[in-house]
């Protein structure tokens, strides 16, 4: 489903109230918020070429809303969670690195 | 499938020790439920992963952060230890592991409500219409068109939900509440349970301990928003009949048609202003609640809703406020990381109320006469949370003040 330019819009308004930046620079608080959403765009994009190949694989032909119809069930889910656990460990390695007291 | 079995269901540990995030299929499924997308299931499960990166990994090198650099930077520059939270955060503040924790933080809660708004905004005219069926046939819902609600709730969007609890986008609007419903799930991962109402069932669970038998006949619930919580407390008392409150109308209107998808009919959702709940002066209750509310109003407001409270208690009744525990005695490190939602989060009045003597405000506002006592509910001993790395603020380790009323004989004594 693709959402038009109004709906994103009004979808994107931020809330009321005072927006906080944590770093000196401004606009590394901008490239972090940019990475958070790239990361979580990356998982969702990664989990569902495992669901497309879940789906590949249960079916002869492949109709084309077949992985929209497809319901990861709870195991399926859980192992798919177990993956991006896996994504976030890369992707965050920097800080994950970063210990105190060890640089 | 039995309740009891689907709420004692947990995620599998996953190699890290914490819990995994449960799919949003793990929610309990009613009719009044915005559907999901295949992404914007996925993309609510990462958002609640990340919250596990940020409260399983990054929180641990944060503490450490605090014992090795900022600590010590603290006794290089005052010669002595921060003397309050103020001035242990303006040294905080500087430190990198702070920031990169706060802003990732910041940045997934902000995510996270741009996409439950997202999911719902396309089939909000279905949400509305079916809403509308299921009210309709249940009779539990009663606005009142023209309430004036109180200002901060239009001023500051509670924990970044775009357009707060009251805002309507048009007739009949549910868009709040239903993104609410979403939202809650995502960011506690679930944990809260497939209905989210593990603060409700912690309620039941103390009720049973504490007073063993007890059937409340009328309940009334403060600040109910969606009623997943009162939901809770309805389904473990069938016979009761249950008044819930809340100012905001989409929250209200969710939260009436989902108890009726969920077929829970002994709740009426009211609108109103919990300070002044639309009440009869002579309506009087047996257990009268608020469930992580009073963090959203002032400390007038507070006053007001334990005034309320004393009003409406019939004798031999229980008042029962369920919060995050007050900083008090807490390490400076840990008062400021819970005071994150406060500063952080759009949560107007959490650092005061977190300040503040809730039990001494309860005694002050028409309980001088009553026990009042503070407590301790945990979503522990439900089997609703295992026990993980403390997410200071958003685990289930509540603290609870209570007021018993006397019965009438005592009071005659």
């Amino acid at each position: 489903m693709s959402l038009d330019k109004r709906m994103l819009d009004l979808g994107t308004e931020p809330a009321a109230g005072p927006r906080p930046n944590f770093f000196d620079d401004p606009a590394m608080d901008r490239v972090w918020d940019v990475l958070v959403a790239l990361t979580t765009e990356l998982a969702v994009t990664r989990t569902r070429l495992d669901s497309l190949e879940r789906v590949l694989a249960e079916h002869d032909c492949v109709p084309t809303d077949a992985v929209e119809q497809w319901q990861a069930d709870e195991k399926t889910s859980l192992t798919q969670a177990q993956a991006q656990q896996e994504m976030l460990a890369r992707v965050f390695r920097g800080l994950a690195q970063d210990v105190p007291g060890k640089s | 499938m039995s309740a009891t079995a689907e709420h004692s269901r947990t995620a599998a540990a996953p190699p890290g020790g914490g819990a995994l995030p449960l799919p949003m299929t793990s929610m309990e499924q009613h009719a009044a439920l915005p559907k999901l997308s295949h992404d914007d299931r996925v993309r609510f499960q990462v958002a609640a992963g990340v919250n596990g990166f940020l409260s399983q990994t990054l929180l641990p090198l944060l503490q450490r952060a605090a014992a090795e650099r900022v600590e010590p930077r603290i006794e290089a520059e005052l010669k002595r230890p921060a003397k309050d939270r103020h001035e242990y955060r303006a040294f905080l503040e500087q430190d990198l592991t702070w920031r990169l924790w706060s802003r990732m933080r910041r940045a997934n809660m902000e995510s996270v409500q741009q996409a439950a708004r997202l999911a719902v905004l396309p089939q909000l005219p279905d949400l509305v219409q079916t809403s509308r069926e299921l009210i309709e046939r249940a009779g539990n819902l009663q606005l009142a068109s023209g309430l004036k609600a109180p200002g901060y709730l239009k001023r500051l969007h509670s924990h970044l939900m775009p357009g707060g609890y009251i805002t309507e986008l048009g007739d009949d609007d549910v868009a709040a509440g239903a993104a609410y419903e979403l939202g809650v799930y995502a960011v506690l991962g679930g944990k809260s349970g497939p209905a989210s109402d593990r603060a409700g069932r912690a309620t039941v669970a103390w009720l049973a301990e504490h007073r063993p038998g007890w059937k409340p006949k009328r309940i009334l619930d403060l600040g109910c928003g969606i009623g997943a919580n009162t939901t809770a407390i309805a389904r473990a008392f069938p016979e009761a009949e249950i008044v819930a409150v809340d100012a905001g109308a989409p929250m209200l209107r969710q939260g009436a048609a989902r108890a009726a998808a969920l077929g829970v009919d002994n709740i009426r959702f009211v609108q109103g202003n919990a300070e002044r709940p639309p009440l009869g002066d002579d309506e009087q209750f047996d257990l009268i609640t608020s469930l992580m509310v009073l963090h959203e109003t002032s400390r007038p407001g507070t006053r007001k809703i334990f005034q309320a409270c004393a009003r409406h208690l019939a004798p031999g009744g229980l008042t029962f406020h369920l919060e995050q525990p007050p900083y008090r005695d807490k390490p400076l490190l840990e008062q400021c990381l819970r005071d994150w939602d406060g500063r952080y989060n759009n949560e107007a009045f959490w650092s005061a109320m977190h300040d503040s003597d809730l039990a001494a405000q309860l005694r002050a506002s028409g309980f001088d006469d009553a026990e009042v006592y503070e407590t301790e509910a945990n979503a522990a001993q439900i089997g609703a949370t295992k026990k993980t790395q403390e997410d200071y603020g958003r685990g289930g380790a509540w603290y609870v003040v209570v007021g018993e009323k006397p019965r009438l004989q005592e009071v005659r004594q």
